[in-house]
């Protein structure tokens, strides 16, 4: 063997070892051992503020999945952010995708892609607070419109138990569609112009070709969106502590995620009760349900299909 | 030359250990303390600390932590690092630092003597400050510097304008909220979905009916027996009569109501009045103007009640010495330091907030509150105190609960009944 091949194959296989190997320390020390410290935790009766943990096995666990309402509730709230909340955002953004992307002026595009994307620069408190403004049953702007438009019997009181959880949705959809209209369109935009025209040669409609041509080949971006999206409703956090007033209360638990649970449990806030062995439960639930559902989501997008052009 | 430079180098070694040797003989202790940095909470304390630190002749390491001090110095504690003192609000302090074992018996600071001052602690306090948080261990484990209370929050101009007055029983004040109606203004600004908003009604109706005491009681009772007394049933009644299906007095949208809307509501005159905290006066003013006149009043008497009419809630903030402090004495003496009568004063003064010290009146839209206070034969404590002692079943039980009868969803009967149902599935759960 050409010695020199074989001083550049040790190069290469020291290369890989010195750029792996501190990501992957990194990645073991900041992911995988909080994550089986977590684990370990969560088997402890414990507050968190001395090291007096008592053991108690799994029963952190089946109180968790068997006896706790209000843990249940947040996650089946976890979930119909994910399912509800995906639906919405997808079908609006897939639709924007079309209208937009048929546009022949690109400022307006962009005009339009930018306006939509506002909502993502703006602090998260600014606009939860401003969504209940405008929802406020008595003087906010959406009921004083449906009264303009005399249609007052459809006034509700849209921050009430009964609807809050409609309300706060409808804050996130306003968000994320502009969020993934973004990445939408720009995968949108590197489709060649020829399929269209050869589809319009051939009499396709608009929405055919979008259907046919547009839709099938942004469908790694929309793959890789819902993924994030399971990701980031998971996460959500910020914009349920404002929507009912920041620091002054705790979220009603119609519009809390588990995210904001564990953290009210482990951390107290209003209500001081410091259960971070039981938070860590809820932390691990937290974990699993995500990867179920990013491993769900995977396989129904999965194509064995390679996309070139 | 190199010999000047070998000299210069072992002087100024000499002088940085002699003087780090003298910085360890200073003594100080540590601080975390709630507030953030520009408030004026911290600027009155942080003007005591550094008097103390020249006065004593000691060094105080402080922390300004803000509102999540508590769980911010956890991982402190669990490391071993000393914390000497802390502050927050007593139910915080008593259900994060009591309950675990680590909040250190305050009883002694009451005899201490306020510096300068020929008088102690527990004769520059009002009792009412403080006497609602001995444990049953008979130890007090905060020292208040700040005084929370609450009460029915009112526009006084607007009442003599509509010709009344600040009602003593319930009979008075369902008369005043005729009034109020009569005149097309909702009665009370409420807000159901702020939680801390939701449980006020139900303690205050408690804590007349059955004296306070007993909604602790009965929260703790794991068989609900308790709540089979027929005078939860009243408590209810009183909490429907209040609801859209009783008399309908809570403002008008209130079951979607959220913070800050019923403050706004109120001050703007859509409600007639506005049961909160003492803090309710810095938080409405920049809306509701240098004229507004504010007035308050305590949750009425019940006729028929046995609970004192007089009781106040009080709310306190105050000071803690943790139970392991290296530095206790030293913390002591800066909270007895803190609460010379200078500083009380400035701190009505420039947070506008009461002091538990007596003697020093409250700013003038307080005065109502602070009258009532020392008129108060009794106290009782925030939620009964069941936030900070049973917190799982105030949030699995009382809230809920709470929420139903007060959209009138269930009758008097129909709560009592719940109360103890729940209660006793809820013990049965742990």
């Amino acid at each position: 063997m050409d010695p020199r091949s074989e001083m550049y194959k040790n190069r290469y296989k020291n290369f890989i070892l010195v750029t792996t190997v501190p990501v992957f320390a990194f990645y073991v020390a900041f992911m995988i051992v909080p994550i089986g410290m977590s684990l370990f935790y969560s088997l402890f009766d414990w507050a968190g503020f001395t090291a007096d943990m008592d053991f108690v096995g799994l029963s952190n666990y089946s109180s968790l999945l068997f006896k706790d309402e209000i843990f249940r509730t947040t996650i089946i709230n976890s979930l119909k952010y994910v399912i509800y909340g995906g639906v919405l955002i997808f079908a609006i953004t897939l639709l924007f995708t079309y209208r937009i992307s048929n546009f022949k002026s690109k400022r307006l595009k962009d005009f339009i892609q930018m306006l939509l994307f506002v909502p993502n620069t703006i602090s998260p408190v600014a606009l939860g607070i401003g969504w209940t403004f405008l929802l406020n049953p008595r003087w906010g702007a959406v009921n004083n419109i449906i009264d303009a438009l005399g249609l007052g019997a459809i006034k509700r009181p849209w921050l009430s138990e009964e609807f809050i959880f409609a309300s706060m949705m409808s804050l996130l959809v306003w968000i994320h569609v502009g969020f993934f209209l973004v990445m939408f369109l720009a995968a949108a935009d590197r489709i060649p112009p020829s399929l269209y025209e050869s589809a319009q040669l051939d009499g396709a409609s608009t929405w055919k070709m979008f259907t046919t041509i547009t839709v099938p080949l942004v469908r790694d971006i929309i793959s890789t969106s819902v993924v994030m999206w399971i990701i980031f409703s998971f996460k959500i956090f910020g914009y349920i502590f404002a929507f009912i007033g920041g620091a002054a209360s705790d979220p009603p638990v119609n519009i809390r995620n588990i995210a904001v649970q564990l953290y009210l449990t482990g951390f107290g806030k209003r209500t001081p009760l410091y259960r971070l062995g039981y938070a860590s439960g809820m932390g691990i639930i937290l974990l699993l349900l995500v990867v179920l559902l990013t491993y769900i989501a995977q396989r129904l997008f999965r194509t064995t299909e390679t996309l070139e052009f | 030359m190199r010999r000047l430079v070998i000299g210069a180098v072992t002087v100024l070694c000499l002088v940085m250990l002699l003087s780090s040797s003298l910085l360890a003989q200073q003594r100080s202790f540590t601080f975390w303390s709630m507030w953030n940095e520009g408030e004026p909470q911290q600027q009155v304390l942080a003007r005591a600390i550094k008097d103390f630190e020249a006065q004593y002749g000691v060094k105080v390491d402080v922390r300004w932590a803000g509102r999540e001090v508590l769980s911010t110095v956890r991982p402190r504690l669990l490391a071993g690092e000393n914390i000497d003192l802390v502050d927050q609000n007593a139910a915080e302090l008593y259900g994060a630092l009591v309950v675990n074992n680590i909040a250190g018996a305050m009883n002694d600071v009451l005899d201490m003597v306020v510096p300068g001052e020929d008088k102690t602690v527990r004769e520059v306090l009002k009792p009412q400050s403080y006497e609602g948080f001995f444990k049953e261990d008979g130890n007090l484990y905060v020292i208040p510097y700040n005084l929370i209370s609450a009460g029915f929050w009112y526009d006084k101009d607007l009442w003599n304008d509509l010709g009344i007055k600040p009602p003593a029983t319930w009979t008075e004040f369902l008369e005043v909220c005729d009034v109020l109606k009569a005149n097309g203004i909702d009665p009370i600004a409420f807000g159901l979905l702020t939680e801390v908003y939701r449980s006020y009604f139900p303690t205050e109706v408690a804590v007349r009916v059955l004296g306070a005491g007993a909604l602790n009681a009965a929260a703790g009772d794991p068989a609900g027996e308790l709540f089979k007394d027929p005078a939860w049933v009243t408590v209810g009644d009183i909490l429907y009569q209040m609801s859209r299906k009783g008399r309908n007095l809570l403002m008008q949208g209130y079951e979607g109501s959220v913070y800050p809307a019923p403050q706004t509501d109120w001050v703007m005159g859509l409600a007639g009045m506005f049961f909160c905290g003492s803090w309710i006066p810095v938080e409405t003013r920049p809306l509701a103007g240098p004229d507004f006149n504010y007035g308050c009043f305590i949750f009425p008497a019940i006729e028929g009640g046995q609970g004192d009419p007089t009781s106040v809630r009080i709310d306190p903030y105050g000071f803690n010495v943790l139970a392991g402090a290296k530095n206790a004495d030293l913390a002591k003496e800066f909270v007895a330091f803190f609460l010379k009568e200078e500083y009380c004063r400035a701190w009505v003064e420039e947070t506008l907030n009461m002091t538990p010290r007596d003697g020093i009146p409250a700013p003038a839209e307080l005065a109502d509150l602070q009258a009532a206070i020392e008129r108060a034969q009794s106290t009782h404590t925030d939620y009964d105190g069941v936030h900070a002692d049973y917190p799982g079943w105030y949030l699995e039980v009382f809230l809920p609960l709470n929420a139903e009868i007060l959209l009138g969803d269930i009758t008097g009967a129909e709560y009592a009944k719940k109360l103890s149902t729940m209660t006793k599935e809820f013990w049965a759960r742990q």
